[in-house]
């Protein structure tokens, strides 16, 4: 998984340490996010996410993204 | 504390009780030994003791819950390690001790050999995630 974590962060001119603060984790834990050597959980990328007022994919890619499937309408749905 | 501490995201606090503890339980068993077994105040002596282990382990998870997600994961794997290695260290030596290998009291050694090995567990996962 790749992130912007540092971009955000450096945008705000936040250290890493007020982010973590913010985020009531550990500095260590902040810097291996940004470094991409801990994937964080799903409630911790949530709330990066909302700190930085934008959506969990916005922050957090998948390596290799799955292509998108078009959406199927809803009449369509069910039908083989 | 110097960054290469490993336990740095454990409160001072914990680490201070965690020696005072250690203390205690050595002084309990050097004075523990001066009594003979069945005796009242080696009985005495021995629930102080199991009390102390008890608080022991009551801190030692309390402290571990308020750790963050990472460092949870980090002290959780140690912890596992120093388990599995110490269990298969002190049932490896039990199969040596009928060949004759010298006997050990792991009653009272299991507990540093763990905290050794925890620490040694959490200073090189702390490195990977550096």
């Amino acid at each position: 998984m790749t992130n912007h974590v540092r971009e955000l962060r450096s945008e705000r001119d936040w250290s890493q340490g007020a982010l973590a603060e913010q985020l009531g984790v550990s500095r260590q834990t902040v810097n291996a996010i940004e470094t991409g050597k801990y994937d964080p959980s799903l409630p911790l990328a949530f709330k990066i996410a909302a700190l930085f007022d934008l959506a969990i994919e916005d922050v957090f890619e998948p390596d290799d993204k799955p292509k998108r499937r078009p959406a199927t309408p809803a009449g369509e749905r069910g039908k083989r | 504390m110097s960054d290469g501490n490993p336990f740095r995201c454990f409160q001072g606090r914990f680490l201070r009780d965690v020696i005072l503890i250690a203390l205690a339980i050595l002084a309990l068993t050097l004075l523990g030994r001066r009594f003979n077994p069945g005796t009242a105040p080696r009985l005495a002596i021995a629930v102080v003791h199991a009390l102390l282990m008890a608080w022991f382990v009551v801190m030692t998870m309390l402290t571990i819950r308020r750790l963050d997600e990472l460092m949870l994961k980090i002290h959780l794997e140690a912890i596992a390690i120093s388990f599995t290695v110490t269990g298969a260290l002190i049932a490896g030596w039990g199969m040596l001790e009928p060949a004759g290998a010298p006997r050990i009291d792991w009653s009272v050694f299991a507990w540093p050999l763990m905290a050794v090995l925890w620490t040694v567990a959490v200073m090189i996962r702390r490195r990977q995630y550096r």
